[in-house]
């Protein structure tokens, strides 16, 4: 019986005869071509954008072949073969062949090429996902997918939270032991995880001018760092420039999540000047920030320029530094600085930079930068970058692969990028997280936001979050 | 069994059919046709599987593709009405099992109302239908008393996953009725969405003074290019029923709405904003109608991008897929290009920052790049004349611009005199009053000062015109 099906299948699959070749690039989405990918990642499934009727795929690698065929215009690579010819190509560039029956004739592609990095990746990556809405959202849900395979855990669900706006899930050290999002409204606080034990907090005092906002975790674990915005959203009439957000005002605070403090500083709670997306150096020593003079908003939006700042920070007495330095001056450069984050071993910085504002999702011209922190040298990421928006980076824990989310293609649906660093310090071309069915991207009406990387998987999931979020009253910060 | 018992079986189906399809086709179309317009059924590998590998796959799969025939005049009314029989049949052979056939019958008769009322509820998935259909077959199965009961009871639990969702249906409620309420809002919807403006607007006439009725009367009346001379003619919830907000207070109607109006504008972003909340306030976050909409704002905006992100999607439907491939970019008709260049002429041509509840700003940035869209003009000045801001009407109003209308020369003549206490020689060849308007305006400030400001004897003469509005009209709470 079982022989008999698998004759039926392999009987409906075309083989290819008379092959001719064409110079023409395969319409491959998402686009896989050519690119570094970790030994570790998930079958990086595609289909052809020409409604292809057959396709025959070869990987040849130095050491062995694979083949595989298709009887439509998908491929999708078995996981445990898929991972066992990884690991036998690691370090090796392997070339991908491609023939497509399309009109009742094969043609052949020009192949390309996969290089298989012995670094790893990071395996877990949490996002919200979310229709990209301005202003009302619905139905909002934060999940960890494991990026090996297709295994996908809802952290935090709507149904279990009152349709409750959550806002993005970030580790801390890499680690899904360590980790927080901030859930709003009624019941709501901000979620902190250490070691699987969840705790709600409100991290607000009377002294502060909202709860907290973007953050990040001190490698200790003990600190957080936050700003504390009052965000006004806003609309363009222009194309498609969309949406815009900006603050009124803005600080910047640390959480002792053991003693429930809250840590301000003067030296950054000016206010003619607007300080947000704090991070944490990965010694834990300094923050990062980004910083602007105050104007007058929304009509001089576009003089709105963050510089990037650094303040150091005392773990053992707790206190702020003396000193701002600044890294990358917004009027130097002309443009807008936001998201900075630091690799774990504190070699590179990677941040992006918008013509004006803090809100660049909707920004085309917004880039990623990479600084080398040792030489001050920076980076413009040429052949990371696309003409749409790149933001919310996070890197891995080995330092060589980072992920974004991008809005290239579309421009309105974020995607999970993957890009890697090799150890000269230069950016290959970048991948979006594969998927399972290669045209989920094309079907899906969710954005993917704010994308985390993390070593380990979190221990909790959506029915501990609910019943933290029915049940646990909020810690009270001072 | 009797004849009669078998003849009363037949007589009470051909009842039944006939009754709910004259029904959902005469009474309640617009709950049907507006069905398909929220929800997206996608000939995809992912999107069959997905919902096949959830329980009761087959009952929303099946649900799911029905809806999709909803779309044609009749289609809905047609699969309402099998699903009923079918869910009346399956019932009365189940019953059997355990009473005689009259009881049965009546119990059957009953089911099949209580299912008929719920199928009126406006997100009822056709999936709830379908899994009472698979509920009865597995009765069925499970009363079976013959010698193979192991092989019944097998196939009864394969209907069980496959026909029963394990966890409560999106829109189910134990309990609905017609609601003519809702079919009279969505018939203003759905022939909105289809452009047929005089249907929109009977119906509008028909309304029992809600925002959203206004909104339709002026939305109608605008697109006929007869916003002013109609405004007074009705209630008018001040401005709220020009500009349905976009915000959290909304709900799916109300973001739809808006969408129709800030797209005929010109306005892009507003349109999109709406269309998108529009989709993601519906039942299933999907919605082929804003899914269009969506392609439409993206290629009026020359995003291609963008837009074939939309296009593709509709291009694995089964309906709307020859609409997706006549506006692939490359590949478009001459007519679609023709409409593209048409409403690309009203789009902002330099960019601002408005909050979305500045209506005000958003028309006047319209005007500025466009003083000839008429549209974006008349809202303007109709939006400042509910709102009673004169100033601004008489800064905005451009005499010269269109057809005299009486409602403006109404509100004028009280700025004028406002301001000036009397018309002069410039303000008569500027303004070009009728003498009928200048004979009223006289008539009324007379029977204003002699009645010491008490509307009431005003109304009978003059309860339709913008001074009567100015002087009397107040927010109810």
């Amino acid at each position: 019986m079982i022989l008999m099906v698998i004759l039926l299948i392999t009987a409906c699959t075309p083989q290819p005869e008379n092959v001719t070749d064409t110079a023409e690039l395969a319409p491959i989405y998402p686009d896989y071509t050519d690119i570094t990918i970790p030994s570790n990642i998930a079958p990086l499934n595609f289909l052809l954008r020409n409604e292809a009727e057959a396709i025959q795929v070869t990987l040849q690698g130095e050491k062995e072949n694979w083949t595989i065929q298709s009887d439509d215009a998908h491929v999708c690579f078995p996981l445990k073969k898929w991972h066992e010819f990884l690991k036998a190509n690691q370090g090796e560039t392997i070339a991908v062949s491609l023939i497509a029956l399309k009109e009742g004739k094969w043609v052949r592609y020009p192949s390309f090429q996969w290089t298989i990095s012995k670094d790893k990746i990071d395996s877990y990556l949490s996002y919200r996902l979310i229709e990209p809405a301005y202003e009302v959202w619905n139905e909002v849900e934060i999940r960890e997918r494991n990026i090996e395979n297709f295994d996908e855990k809802v952290l935090s669900t709507h149904e279990n939270t009152n349709n409750a706006c959550m806002n993005c899930h970030i580790y801390g050290n890499n680690s899904g032991d360590l980790s927080m999002f901030h859930l709003r409204g009624p019941n709501g606080g901000s979620i902190l995880n250490r070691d699987g034990q969840l705790r709600k907090l409100t991290l607000k005092n009377q002294d502060m001018i909202s709860a907290t906002v973007y953050g990040d975790f001190h490698p200790s674990g003990r600190f957080g760092v936050f700003s504390t915005n009052i965000i006004i959203p806003a609309f363009h009439a222009f194309e498609n420039e969309r949406f815009e957000v900006y603050d009124t005002a803005s600080d910047l605070v640390i959480t002792d999540f053991d003693e429930n403090r809250l840590i301000s500083s003067p030296l950054i709670a000016d206010k003619g000047t607007f300080e947000t997306f704090p991070t944490f150096s990965p010694d834990g020593k300094y923050v990062y920030f980004c910083t602007a003079d105050t104007v007058a908003l929304p009509e001089d939006i576009e003089q709105l320029k963050y510089s990037l700042c650094r303040i150091a920070f005392d773990a053992e007495t707790k206190q702020w530094g003396e000193q701002v330095d600044t890294l990358w001056n917004a009027k130097e450069m002309n443009g807008s600085v936001c998201h900075p984050k630091i690799s774990p071993d504190g070699k590179y910085l990677l941040y992006t930079v918008a013509a004006y504002g803090t809100f660049p999702i909707w920004h085309r011209e917004t880039e990623l930068q990479m600084m080398n922190l040792q030489t001050g040298a920076i980076d413009s990421l040429k052949n990371v970058n696309s003409n749409r928006s790149e933001t919310y980076h996070s890197w891995s824990s080995n330092s060589r692969w980072f992920v974004f989310a991008s809005k290239r293609g579309d421009g309105q649906y974020g995607k999970p990028y993957f890009c890697y660093v090799d150890e000269n310090g230069q950016a290959h071309k970048p991948f979006v997280l594969p998927q399972k069915h290669p045209d989920h991207y094309d079907m899906t009406l969710k954005s993917f936001n704010i994308p985390n990387l993390s070593a380990s998987p979190t221990p909790f999931d959506a029915k501990d979050i609910g019943r933290i979020f029915e049940k646990i009253p909020a810690e009270v910060f001072q | 069994m009797s004849k009669w018992k078998t003849y009363s079986k037949w007589i009470v189906m051909a009842l039944g059919v006939v009754a709910t399809f004259l029904f959902f086709q005469l009474h309640y179309p617009y709950h049907l046709l507006h069905r398909e317009q929220v929800s997206l059924f996608l000939y995809s590998q992912e999107f069959i599987l997905d919902k096949l590998m959830q329980p009761g796959g087959v009952s929303i799969l099946g649900g799911e593709f029905l809806t999709q025939f909803f779309y044609f005049i009749g289609g809905g009314a047609t699969v309402v009405t099998l699903l009923l029989l079918g869910v009346g049949i399956l019932c009365y052979q189940a019953l059997r099992r355990f009473m005689g056939h009259w009881m049965a019958l009546i119990l059957s008769v009953a089911v099949c109302l209580w299912e008929g009322g719920r199928l009126c509820i406006v997100n009822y998935p056709l999936a709830s239908t379908l899994s009472l259909m698979g509920l009865f077959i597995i009765i069925r199965l499970i009363s079976f008393k013959g010698s193979n009961r192991l092989g019944k009871n097998l196939t009864a639990l394969v209907c069980i996953l496959l026909f029963i969702p394990f966890h409560p249906l999106r829109g189910v409620k134990a309990w609905g009725t017609p609601n003519s309420y809702l079919e009279h809002l969505l018939a203003m919807d759905v022939n909105a969405s289809y452009g047929k403006w005089e249907k929109v607007s009977q119906l509008a006439q028909e309304d029992a003074k809600t925002g959203i009725g206004t909104f339709y009367y002026n939305l109608s009346n605008a697109m006929k290019g007869q916003l002013p001379d109609g405004l007074m003619n009705y209630y008018q919830p001040f401005s709220k029923g020009l500009f349905l907000p976009v915000d959290p207070s909304g709900n799916y109607l109300s973001f739809m709405a808006s969408n129709e109006l800030w797209f005929h504008l010109g306005d892009m972003t507003m349109a999109e904003h709406s269309a998108i909340l529009g989709m993601i306030s519906t039942q299933d976050h999907r919605s082929v109608r804003m899914i269009k909409r969506m392609a439409e704002i993206n290629l009026i905006n020359g995003d291609e991008e963008a837009a074939m992100k939309y296009l593709r999607m509709l291009q694995k439907t089964w309906k709307h897929k020859q609409w997706a491939d006549q506006r692939i970019p490359g590949q478009q008709s001459p007519a679609v290009q023709k409409w593209l260049e048409h409403k690309r002429q009203y789009i902002p041509k330099a960019d601002t920052l408005r909050a979305s509840a500045d209506a005000r700003l958003s028309l006047r940035h319209l005007l500025e790049s466009n003083p000839d869209n008429l549209l974006a003009y008349h809202y303007l000045l109709c939006y400042e004349l509910l709102n009673k801001d004169i100033h601004s009407f008489a800064k905005d109003y451009v005499p010269q611009k269109g057809i005299p209308s009486r409602l403006y020369h109404e509100a004028i003549l009280i700025h004028l005199i406002r301001q000036n206490g009397n018309l002069t020689e410039e303000d008569f060849q500027t303004y070009r009053f009728t003498p009928e308007v200048l004979q009223d305006f006289q008539e009324y400030t007379r029977m204003y000062e002699q009645n010491q400001g008490n509307g009431a004897a005003l109304q009978s003469r003059f309860g339709k015109t913008y001074w009567f509005y100015y002087h009397y009209a107040t927010m109810k709470k």
